[in-house]
């Protein structure tokens, strides 16, 4: 990790990679979504996503702002998605099995997944900023 | 019409059929024995199983799969789209084109639960009423089987078989649910309909008064029957009765060794020669 922090293994501007790597899973889920029905997810994350993607291009000043608050974002969100399957397990049986079966490893895999993603972003938002404004 | 003597066959079957589907037996002829069938590899073997069932008895089988949303929009937020799969036997009517009786049932339990009356016994009931459906020379209704995948969790796979129901526009005649038929402490072989409509009502009463059973009849919806009703289609739901039912419901009590086979067969019968009167007064209008 320290390696990567330090750019020793990466080529010169890989930062801006780290913001759209972290869109990925909002993408797929809001596909996964519109493909079974309603596509407000998608265009919810994609309102989000052109949003911050504004704010690197065209606004400076709010730049590192809004990638910080993406990288917040994240780390809640997978935060909050370890505190929902603490909820689930209190709460026990009356729990949807739908739901229950979700709490797999991949499930649980995603969540470090998106608070490293988040923890990163949040690390590098200025050379992200300065990478693509 | 004297009230049938219980067929011996009848009882063996469906032991086999409730022995198989709450892990007293091999599942899959194999080392696969269910203790629930709740998640998704219990149900996909249990998806396995009753198509080979079906696939044994003639009909022709498919696979109605689907994926849909959570129940509200906050668990869309965190957990993926739900996906299910209801297992679907047909039998052609022999004479011309005629309206689809549905007969189903759920196929998953609550978690924990071996779920031998949740519903092992439905299936067990409608299998043998299909068997002696294909027995019939000359068929006047057409005749759909569904097995229901996730009943437990809102009835999520019978609402997703209505809704692909209603977009194919398919002519039905009545749906018949079966959900918890196999307890019957006080020996009276009494069944429940819930929701019947009239014409429904009226043919299950006839035969249950043939057959000297008696009918409770009470409203609501709580099982598969409920988005039946919502769409406007003519619905029963065959129960015991609500004052005689499973203690162990939805628990791991839930077992074969409380089921009451010859009630459980006399209520195959029961359903059997309805769904022939329900066919007979076809071929008179």
């Amino acid at each position: 990790m320290n390696k990567l922090m330090n750019n020793e293994m990466l080529p010169r501007n890989w930062e801006p990679y780290l913001l759209y790597v972290s869109f990925l899973p909002f993408l797929v889920k809001g596909i996964s979504y519109w493909l079974v029905g309603p596509p407000y997810l998608f265009f919810g994350g994609i309102a989000i996503i052109f949003l911050i993607l504004y704010f690197v291009r065209f606004r400076q000043s709010g730049a590192r702002k809004a990638v910080k608050w993406w990288g917040l974002l994240l780390i809640a969100y997978g935060i909050l998605r370890w505190v929902m399957t603490l909820v689930i397990y209190s709460v026990g049986d009356s729990v949807e099995s739908v739901i229950v079966y979700q709490l797999s490893i991949g499930y649980h895999s995603m969540s470090v997944v998106l608070i490293i993603l988040g923890y990163l972003v949040l690390k590098k938002s200025p050379q992200i900023c300065r990478a693509l404004g | 019409m004297q009230k049938p003597a219980v067929s011996e066959e009848t009882i063996a079957y469906q032991k086999e059929l409730v022995s198989a589907l709450t892990g007293k037996t091999s599942i899959d002829g194999e080392a696969a024995f269910l203790k629930q069938r709740s998640s998704p590899d219990e149900r996909a073997l249990t998806v396995d199983y009753l198509q080979s069932q079906l696939n044994e008895l003639g009909a022709q089988t498919t696979l109605h799969t689907y994926a849909t949303t959570n129940s509200n929009l906050f668990l869309d937020l965190f957990y993926a789209p739900v996906g299910g799969c209801n297992v679907v036997g047909e039998l052609k009517a022999t004479s011309k084109d005629r309206p689809f009786v549905i007969l189903g049932a759920h196929y998953d339990t609550e978690r924990g639960s071996p779920g031998a009356i949740d519903n092992a016994t439905g299936i067990a009931l409608i299998l043998e009423v299909f068997k002696k459906w294909a027995r019939i020379k000359d068929r006047t209704l057409n005749f759909k089987i569904v097995f229901f995948d996730q009943e437990e969790d809102n009835e999520i796979g019978s609402r997703e078989y209505v809704k692909a129901l209603r977009e194919k526009g398919t002519d039905i005649h009545s749906v018949h649910i079966v959900d918890l038929i196999g307890w019957d402490s006080n020996g009276n072989r009494a069944i429940s309909l819930q929701s019947p409509s009239e014409d429904l009502e009226g043919a299950y009463k006839t035969i249950a008064a043939e057959f000297g059973i008696s009918i409770e009849v009470f409203g609501g919806a709580a099982s598969d029957n409920k988005p039946f009703l919502e769409q406007g289609y003519e619905t029963v739901l065959i129960s015991d009765e609500s004052s005689d039912t499973t203690p162990y419901y939805h628990s791991a009590k839930d077992e074969i060794d409380t089921i009451d086979f010859e009630y459980l067969a006399l209520t195959s019968s029961l359903v059997f020669e309805t769904l022939k009167k329900i066919a007979d007064e076809q071929i008179d209008e």
